[in-house]
Formats: C-alpha cells, structure tokens, sequence
C-alpha cells in the first residue's frame, strides 16, 4: 500500500536499460548501439571508486529525471554495516553471509524485495557508494591489486564500436553480462539471479536457512546452509521445477537425506524427494519420513 | 534403506482414490465418476486476500472425511519467485490472506482437499471399493482442482497524469476517481510531474496531503466500525487497506463512523505514514527514515 516512491520507477529504468545493454544470444552482426553502451557501463566501473554516478549516467542514457531517480533510490537502499573484502564476497562463509543477511534485514530487506533482481542492483551500487564493496573492480571481476582491470587495453573502451575487431566486441560482451549477473541478474535470465549475484545468494541462503532451522529441532542453520544451500542447482531448481521444495520441512528432509547419504548429490536427492512428494503436504509430514522419501529404492 | 519400507511412507505413496483436476484431460482423475468439484476465488476487499470457494458434491467418501474433521478443504499458494509457499485451510470458502512483504510477482494457487489427521475413508462408489475402508495419513491431497494464476494488482493509489497543456504552466491539481476503485490524480505538465514523481519528497508529501484532505467528503469512505473493535471500508479496497494502516500507527481516521468528520484527522500525518521524507544525510552513512 505505502507508495514505492523512487524504487518502482529506478527499477523499470534498469530494466530497461538492461535491455540495451545485453541481448539473449551474442550477435557478432549487430549495430553498434549495444556495443556503445557495454563500453558505456565498462568505462564508469573501471576505477569509479565510490563514485557511482557515472554508472547511473550510463544507466539513465541521457534521461536527467531517471537519472536522479535511480540515484536516489540508490541513496534509499540498504547499506552493510561492516566492508566486505572481494574473498569474502566469492568465497562466503555462514558467518559473513549472517551479517550481509542481517545487515540488509535490519534496514527494511523483505523477501519481497529481495525477489527483484533489479532491486539488487541498487542494493549492489549503495555498496558500492558506502565503500562497504570494493567497488567496480569487484564488478569486473578484478581479483587482486596486480591484475589489470581489464581483461583487454582499457583504450579499447574509448574507440569508436566499429573500430573493434570482432573478437574484442565478443569480450566486451562477455564482460558485460558478466557484470549485469554479479550486480543483481541479467534480465534474460532473471530467475538465476540468485545464483548469479554473490550477495544476493548470501542474503537468501541465511533467510532459508534459518526458516529450516525453525521447522525442524534435529536441524541447524548452519547445517541447511552448508549442506544444501551451498547448492546452485538447488536454487534454480526450486525456483523452476519443484517450487513446493522450498518450504522449510522439505528442506529439513533433504538436510537429513544428505547427512545420511552422504554420496549422493543434492540435485538427486531433490528430485527424488519432489517426484515422490506430489500426492502430499510435506509440510505435515515429519522431516525423517522425507529424508527417506528422499532415497530411491 | 532398499527393500524395507516404512509403513508411514507405504501409506504416504499408496494409490487412493481422488479428484485430480491438475493435470492434462486425459491424465485427469475422477475416482468418483458422478462428482462435481468446483473451485472459484475472488479477490476480497483487502488487496491481498481472496476468498475461495469450493463446491464438492457426490464424493461420499471424501465429503463425509470432510464433515467428520480429518480432511479439510485447502487452497496451497506458491510463489515461486519469492520461494514462499503456505497452505490455507477453511470451511468451504478458504481465506487465503498474503503479506505483501512475502510474495513477489505472480502466485499460483492450488485448492483440494487435505486430510488433517490419519483417517479412514470409505471407498464406496470407486473402484477401490472391494478392499473396505482404506488408512489414509494426514497430509493426502485427495482433490485437487486446476490450479489458479494470480496477479496481486500493483494498485497504485497516486496517479500521475501529465497534462502538457495546463495553464498557468505552474499549476498542480489534484482530484479523485473512483474507478475502478478510489485513487488520487495528480496533474501538471510533464515535466513538473517527472519532478514529483521521481524523488521530491516534499512534493510527494504535499499530494498526498492534500489527496487524504479529502477523505471526510468522499461518501465511499464511509467508515463503519466493527464489532471486534476493528473498522472497514465497505465502499472502497483502498481506503479499507488505508484505515488499517492508519490504525496501526496509531492515527485518527477521517471519520468515526458517525458520519460527522473527525476533528482529529489530519492529513498530513496519514501522508507522512505514506511518504516518509528522508533526514538528510552524509554520503557514505546510512540512517533509518
């Protein structure tokens, strides 16, 4: 009911705006519209910083409104209360993942919002902003200090789309979308975001986690988050196919399946489990029967 | 784990007798062959309730399981993009009330019948007749209707409109429609509304203002006081939601139910509860607002 005041409209722009920036299937034919803007998106990450504006420039396109739209729902968005090094953001642990899930939850983070890919890209900018990330060399994928930013001479960023030779516009591509997945999701592949953005998995690996954990005493938070939402496949799988698996007594089930199958892999204890549990609620089926469900025959 | 299997499971995944209207016609089940099982939902006056409506008949077996306790009907909600699912039991007509914080996107809902307990059914009139009364445990969907797609509306109670010939170019105006429900319009030149729109808090604050400062008039906002201490808004979902929200912050509405305009209402409060003006801060920190 309250009114989304900036948020609404900045995520529409992004979508927007993703929309120019990559397309479904890399096209060596295309104009050079698409390629302009990748070098757009690059040129502001390099080295911006905490400076995000040149990157919202780049998303706004010349529309001043949007512009200061996306900026200020940027400035609304969740900041982490401590500063993630880029190892911390690749390699999680349960107790970094705690504190970017509790960070964000504190300062107004639903599971509503944090359905929205799009919302995680301000999510991810207002970090960048904060300085609690670091910055867009993280985005780019910079590992370490002397690595160069760029995986290509930056100065190919500044010549004309038509100057680039094919392979350098399939890089920049590749760059590109590289970015879009690690700053909240790629629109074309919007359900994978989770998987794809490092803070949001982190976010919700925590949240369902500890709802697990509230469904069943024989299972910790930690054990739900190490021993199945380490899992990608999990995720999309959840997300596409097997929905009902989500619920926090399926996943207790499965927790206990791989504890004692300890062999088997969590995709195929999953499917196992969602193929057997169709006739039922699992919901009021106690999370040893599932685990057993869980095991084929 | 191979070769023995647990009676609860056995019972758990033993074929029974059921309604089955989810799947593809030639994969459809309808064990008993003179049933009917229909489902219906409409969206209450809340915007994140509905309420649906199952209509079993000549289903012995499972009405009486019904009528006795030990299976209910259900509607199960998922949403697969917010990874949330709930299942919603009831009478005949099922409540099904979401919070908003919870769900994202579109919902399927999925109404049956659920057992509540472990139960025996009489299997009269199917073709498991001839083995008598069969152990079902709680958590069986015996029905399942074809599932429902929901789009929770993204009812948007301020309208933006622009109006590239207004005249003086200045000039802001705001009214209400109540179609399809109430809501504010707020008009000017294209690129004043833009400005609004898009971050002017103060701007914002000052249209809902004046948007609430007309509820006391407006005769589908009529408040009606309940029973239990709690009111509704009869003429208009969204003013309903409104006075909810209002309450729990602990405001005054426009009316009292007397129909006589509340002295205490004030209209800019409510707008604050709707646009909270951020404090100004420094780059870098972050503070609640």
């Amino acid at each position: 009911m309250t009114v989304s005041l900036t948020r609404q409209p900045a995520c529409e722009t992004l979508e927007r705006w993703q929309r120019s920036v990559a397309e479904h299937k890399f096209d060596p034919d295309r104009g050079p519209e698409m390629t302009a803007a990748q070098q757009r998106l690059v040129r502001a990450l390099v080295r911006c910083g905490t400076d995000v504006s040149a990157v919202v420039a780049a998303m706004a396109d010349g529309d001043a409104s949007a512009e200061r739209c996306l900026l200020d729902a940027v400035q609304a968005a969740p900041v982490l209360r401590q500063k993630l090094s880029p190892s911390e953001i690749d390699a999680p642990r349960w107790s970094t993942d705690v504190m970017i899930h509790d960070s964000l939850s504190a300062s107004g983070m639903t599971r509503s919002l944090a359905s929205d890919y799009r919302y995680w890209h301000l999510v991810t900018l207002r970090q960048i902003q904060a300085g609690t990330v670091p910055g867009g060399d993280w985005l780019l994928g910079r590992r370490l200090e002397q690595f160069p930013p760029l995986p290509f001479p930056e100065g190919m960023l500044s010549v004309s789309p038509d100057g680039l030779s094919p392979d350098r516009v399939k890089d920049l591509d590749g760059l590109a979308r590289n970015v879009l997945r690690r700053g909240g999701g790629i629109w074309l592949r919007a359900h994978n975001f989770r998987v794809d953005c490092p803070m949001a998995l982190a976010w919700w690996r925590v949240e369902l986690a500890r709802r697990t954990e509230g469904a069943c005493a024989d299972v910790t938070a930690e054990e739900v988050y190490s021993e199945v939402l380490h899992c990608k496949e999990w995720f999309k799988k959840t997300t596409r196919s097997y929905p009902r698996m989500a619920s926090p007594n399926a996943v207790a089930g499965l927790v206990i399946a791989c504890r004692q199958q300890p062999d088997a892999s969590v995709p195929a204890l999953l499917a196992t489990l969602a193929r057997r549990a169709i006739g039922f609620d699992a919901d009021r089926v106690d999370p040893h029967v599932l685990a057993m469900l869980a095991a084929e025959d | 784990m191979a070769g023995r299997m647990d009676p609860t499971i056995e019972q758990l995944l033993r074929s029974l007798p059921t309604i089955n209207d989810t799947e593809a016609t030639a994969a459809a089940s309808c064990d008993w062959p003179e049933s009917e099982y229909a489902v219906f939902a409409e969206p209450a006056i809340d915007p994140w309730t509905w309420r649906v409506t199952h209509d079993l008949s000549r289903a012995p077996g499972l009405e009486d399981l019904i009528t006795e306790g030990a299976a209910s009907y259900a509607v199960e909600v998922l949403c697969p993009e917010s990874m949330y699912r709930e299942v919603f039991e009831g009478g005949s007509c099922v409540e099904v009330r979401l919070d908003e914080h919870s769900v994202f996107g579109s919902l399927l809902m999925f109404p049956g019948v659920v057992t509540t307990r472990p139960c025996e059914m009489d299997p009269s009139g199917t073709g498991w007749e001839p083995l008598g009364p069969l152990g079902v445990p709680a958590g069986r969907w015996l029905a399942k209707a074809a599932p429902l797609t929901v789009v929770p509306e993204a009812y948007d109670p301020l309208v933006f409109r622009p109006r590239p010939d207004m005249d003086p170019p200045h000039r802001f105006s705001v009214s209400y429609s109540l179609t399809p429900d109430l809501h504010f319009v707020v008009e000017a030149r294209p690129d004043r509304i833009d400005a609004v729109r898009c971050g002017n808090h103060a701007a914002l604050l000052f249209c809902w203002s004046t948007a609430l400062a007309m509820m006391p008039s407006i005769l589908q906002c009529a408040v009606e006081p309940q029973t239990d201490g709690s009111v509704r808004v009869p003429g208009s979902r969204m003013a309903d939601g409104l006075a909810r929200i209002l309450l729990s912050e602990g405001l005054e509405l426009w009316d009292d139910g007397s129909g006589v305009p509340c002295d205490g209402w004030d209209p800019v409060a409510a707008a604050s509860v709707q646009v909270k003006v951020p404090s100004v801060c420094v780059l870098g920190e972050h503070e609640e607002v």
